[in-house]
């Protein structure tokens, strides 16, 4: 069993989650390149969905504490309170409509950002695999296994083998930038971002029963309950962005295509 | 680049006055900066960005802002909304 190195560290947590977003950057600015878009609007949007993003995953979260009894000032909340993906991409997604809005930029820019979004979600969650409680316990004699100490500050189960939840969404990254590389310029425009949140969202679900969030209710955790309130939303943005007709902008679908 | 240097600076440099001059204040006037001045820098920033000849200056400071405040965790400016809250 591998004990979990970095405890409640947010310096290696904030350097990972750093080197996440600067290799998210780096890629999206060598895509824009490769795909000679040399509009600037599209570094608008980059920051708008940084900027958003970073403040959805703290402020987004705020109203979706289900229990009403703990849900804590604003100002405590954002000192204090739980950052999450999940609030963090919706907060990117409001950012680059609104960057659209304000630009107005028509260009479908999902296959731009889809990578780049994998590529940094894969690393900055070796941060939180580093330093943040790894999941339920395995049941088995592997896993990653916290001390009783460890345990009480960052919850958790000690001395057994727990899930290393974080490492199964880093391995799920890392196929979905595989399978976003090879099926770019070969969908509707839309449709791969689209895929790609959709699929995060069901893996999402489906990891959080081994992740070790609290649960709320049903036996379900706030993540859960949130993936399934959206899930309406989701389905509905998948299914029109595959139905689709031809790309709206074939000489770009060539370059997309031919990278 | 500019933009994001800039912006660190300010950012930074703006947290860092702000704490400095956070117990000269009134707590309500502390209250009121520490909460003025992110949402100014965040309006100050789009407009800048959603103009063409500042667009990527503005690019930049959001950048920054998102980059601060993803890489550090918001511990600055939770720092911030925290002195000014109860100052």
């Amino acid at each position: 069993m591998i004990p979990l190195p970095y405890p409640g560290n947010d310096l290696v947590h904030g350097f990972w989650v750093g080197l996440g977003v600067v290799a998210g950057l780096v890629w999206y600015a060598l895509e824009k390149r490769r795909l000679r878009l040399h509009d600037d609007r599209l570094w608008v949007l980059a920051g708008m969905a940084v900027a958003f993003g970073a403040l959805g995953a703290r402020l987004l979260t705020w109203p979706a504490a289900l229990d009403p009894s703990r849900t804590s000032s604003l100002l405590e909340w954002w000192t204090l309170g739980n950052r999450s993906i999940l609030a963090g991409l919706i907060g990117a997604w409001i950012g680059v409509w609104l960057g659209k809005r304000l630009t107005g930029y028509r260009e479908d820019t999902g296959e731009l950002f889809a990578p780049a979004v994998a590529l940094a979600m894969m690393i900055g969650r070796v941060g939180c695999l580093l330093t943040e409680n790894p999941g339920t316990p395995t049941g088995g004699g592997w896993g990653m296994v916290m001390t009783a100490e460890q345990a009480e500050r960052l919850g958790g189960v000690p001395g057994v083998g727990l899930n290393p939840s974080f490492l199964y969404e880093i391995a799920f990254h890392a196929v979905a930038l595989t399978l976003l590389l090879r099926w770019r310029g070969r969908l509707a425009p839309g449709a791969l971002f689209r895929l790609y949140v959709a699929g995060y969202a069901l893996f999402r679900f489906a990891v959080e029963f081994v992740r070790g969030n609290e649960e709320v209710w049903f036996g379900l955790t706030r993540p859960q309950w949130f993936l399934l309130a959206v899930s309406p939303l989701l389905i509905r943005s998948v299914l029109r962005a595959l139905r689709a007709p031809a790309p709206i902008h074939p000489e770009t679908r060539s370059r997309w295509a031919s990278g | 680049m500019l933009g994001i240097v800039v912006g660190l600076v300010v950012l930074f440099g703006g947290g860092w006055l702000f704490f400095a001059l956070a117990e000269y204040m009134r707590g309500e006037a502390a209250n009121f900066v520490g909460l003025a001045l992110p949402l100014l820098y965040l309006g100050g920033s789009i407009a800048l960005a959603v103009r063409d000849d500042t667009r990527r200056f503005g690019s930049g400071l959001l950048l920054a802002i998102g980059a601060a405040l993803i890489i550090l965790a918001g511990v600055c400016f939770g720092l911030l909304f925290m002195l000014a809250g109860h100052g």
